[in-house]
């Protein structure tokens, strides 16, 4: 996601200076940006950002340095989610960076059977209940939250904390578990249930963020496409056979596929196969100036690849940033 | 001499076996004299055979010819009218076109999880409670209105919310406007593989205040039935007494979008399960709220489930308008139960006028 983001960026020209954070460089010769490997994970990984940030005067910093997939070692990825944010945020603080940005997800909230229909962000997020992966994610938020209640706005400089929730992000370049899952020529369900899915765009997603780049907008926001799509439906959009399994058989089959290195998740992501787990977009449409091209559906063909005239009906309505190339795993920018 | 040993000769002498397959015998000859063609087996001389051989016996236990051509009679009626075939081949085709032939770029569920197709397909199915099990009487659809929201309240029974399928077919059949009813469901059939899936498709919301503003906001008619699992599993002896309004939460919400309540009495859906006791140890180990225990479930299984043909009544009364509360006024308290109390008393006193008035439960 950060590389789609870091392209549009360079294509919106008049934007003083990017700089990237990852791991390793990326893997595409660019120009226009400047490129340092930082591991958050490191313990001094916090004095290290304070130091470029102070050099290059960065004035905004969006977090996007999760995993996309649920990782096995899960010290390595707590130490990643909560620990790296910790060290960013410090960083952030002592270098007085005036915009944070968060990228997160409507996983938070967990599926569960009693969720509203439409999830505001209000609602509590309970996804801590059903995964520690999730657990991590949501101590991001957390961390990002006590950040902007302790650096309020009426501070000199103001400071804008954003957190920007996505739905399943599809589109041609995507790759994270749940298109690993929708990618199989078989499709797992539960047995007798069929939960209402929601996907968003990445193309949306990255003009959402550019949207929160230019303009201040903190808060919490869901961003969503319009619609919804029962499981099964989308299984026989993206072209799969839909294998519905009794929940107690599939569950002891996506452990043992966990350990062996074949499921793309942990078991305890099966809810999210049963309940329903769908954000109201109703506030980011109001307050962002943003709304998404793709619906739900649409998202899914483009994923899919299955009709082009999709992909040039986003060229005409946003020719900005149509085209974005494959994203690396761990992106940070 | 038997292999087993004497005593299994003994015990085959017991029990008759030589004699048995002795009388066998000659039965399955005459069987296969009398039925046994060139064409193979001849079922249909086989049932006459049967029928008039049924007959015979039964007047030997003297039951009389008039009892038993009676009988004959009223089964033929009954799979005439009831189980017509037609109507269960419509249902079945339907449903199976719904989900086997889906087009797979055509959308399909609205925002709720609503499926038209499968509204459409299980419709005969509802229509036929309605009009031949239940045969339906409504009184005062005119109160229903024509456009724009309402929360219709109504007394809730009979352990899986029919009432609310007959209330929403009750509007759709009666009144010109055929108005899809959205109705709110307890949450813990969405705990039920099959069946939460199925309530989700044929409209029905889990109920919740988000999800009845978010309803009442696209100018939705909803159902609300403010007794919640408390009226679901009304004991029999409990009938027709209208349980606690919850807390009330229906009226905040009529308050607070200004949206007029419509009270509903359903009469007969409270004797289809008599509940005649609950067992709440066994239920809480399978995550619903309870367990009932009427004369068919569960001693029946899956049999025990089909409810009893009683004669139903639904009456709509005039709507009741909040609108001279203001917004503020929904966080009263002590007024919201006030007012929840006065719609409780209203429906009660229709339920109360309406039972006098009728003879039987069944007719």
């Amino acid at each position: 996601m950060g590389g789609s983001i870091l392209r549009a960026l360079l294509k919106n020209a008049g934007h003083p200076r990017i700089i990237s954070l990852d791991l390793q460089p990326p893997s595409k010769k660019s120009s226009g940006f400047r490129h340092y490997n930082v591991d958050l994970t490191e313990s001094h990984a916090h004095e290290v950002l304070l130091e470029i940030f102070k050099k290059e005067g960065c004035q905004a910093l969006i977090h996007s340095a999760f995993f996309t997939l649920p990782p096995h070692n899960l010290e390595e990825s707590h130490e990643l989610h909560s620990i790296g944010t910790m060290h960013l945020l410090y960083a952030a603080a002592k270098a007085s960076i005036r915009k944070l940005i968060l990228s997160s997800t409507t996983d938070v909230y967990g599926a569960f059977p009693d969720n509203p229909n439409f999830l505001t962000e209000d609602h509590p997020a309970r996804g801590y209940k059903l995964s520690p992966f999730l657990k991590d994610r949501i101590d991001a938020e957390r961390q990002f939250l006590d950040f902007s209640r302790k650096h309020p706005r009426c501070e000199k400089p103001q400071t804008v904390v954003t957190i920007l929730r996505a739905a399943t992000i599809l589109g041609p370049h995507v790759s994270n578990f749940k298109t690993h899952f929708l990618q199989n020529p078989v499709v797992p369900m539960v047995l007798g249930y069929d939960p209402l899915f929601q996907f968003v765009h990445e193309s949306d997603l990255v003009r959402a963020f550019l949207q929160v780049i230019f303009e201040d907008h903190p808060g919490v926001y869901n961003i969503v496409g319009n619609g919804v799509l029962p499981l099964s439906r989308a299984i026989s959009i993206a072209g799969k056979v839909p294998l519905p399994i009794p929940e107690t058989l599939l569950t002891s089959l996506a452990t043992t596929g966990w350990y062996l290195n074949v499921a793309p998740t942990p078991p305890d992501h099966i809810n999210f196969l049963k309940y329903l787990c769908i954000a109201d977009g109703q506030h980011a449409w109001e307050n962002l100036n943003w709304r998404p091209v793709y619906t739900s559906q649409e998202a899914l063909l483009s994923f899919t690849g299955k009709t082009l005239w999709m992909s040039l009906r986003a060229k005409r309505s946003n020719p900005k940033i149509a085209s974005s190339t494959s994203s690396p795993r761990n992106d940070r920018v | 001499m038997n292999p087993l040993g004497p005593w299994a000769e003994d015990l085959e002498k017991a029990l008759k076996l030589e004699q048995l397959s002795k009388n066998i015998k000659p039965f399955l000859d005459q069987m296969e004299k009398t039925f046994l063609n060139e064409k193979g087996f001849d079922w249909q001389s086989f049932q006459g055979a049967f029928q008039q051989y049924f007959q015979h016996w039964m007047e030997q236990q003297g039951v009389s010819k008039k009892t038993l051509e009676d009988l004959q009679q009223a089964l033929q009626i009954l799979w005439k009218d009831w189980f017509q075939p037609r109507f269960f081949q419509e249902t079945l085709f339907n449903l199976a076109r719904v989900y086997f032939l889906q087009q797979a770029t055509e959308s399909s569920v609205d925002e709720f999880g609503m499926d038209p197709k499968v509204v459409e397909a299980v419709r005969p199915l509802f229509q036929f409670l309605y009009k031949d099990y239940w045969r339906v009487s409504v009184e005062g659809a005119r109160h229903l209105p024509a456009k724009g929201r309402g929360i219709i309240i109504s007394n809730h029974s009979g352990m899986l919310p029919y009432d609310a399928a007959m209330i929403h077919l009750a509007a759709y059949n009666e009144h010109s406007a055929k108005r899809h009813i959205r109705f709110l469901v307890e949450d813990f059939v969405y705990h039920f593989p099959f069946l939460g899936t199925f309530i989700h498709r044929i409209g029905g919301v889990r109920a919740c205040p988000e999800n009845a503003a978010w309803l009442l906001k696209k100018n939705n008619l909803v159902i609300v039935f403010p007794e919640g699992v408390k009226g679901l599993g009304k004991l029999y002896e409990d009938r027709y007494q209208l349980q606690r309004f919850g807390r009330g939460g229906f009226v905040r919400l009529a308050i607070r979008t200004k949206t007029p309540i419509i009270p509903c009495a359903v009469i007969g859906a409270e004797e289809i399960h008599p509940v005649l006791w609950r067992s709440q140890i066994l239920a809480k180990s399978m995550g619903i709220p309870y367990l009932p225990v009427t004369p068919t479930f569960p001693w029946l299984g899956p049999l025990g489930l089909i409810p009893l043909p009683t004669k139903w009544e639904i009456i709509f009364g005039k709507p009741i308008s909040f609108s001279k509360y203001k917004a503020k006024d929904a966080e009263d308290d002590l007024l919201v139960h006030k007012l929840a109390e006065q719609v409780r008393e209203k429906i009660q006193e229709m339920v109360d006028k309406s039972i006098k008035k009728r003879a039987s439960i069944w007719f």
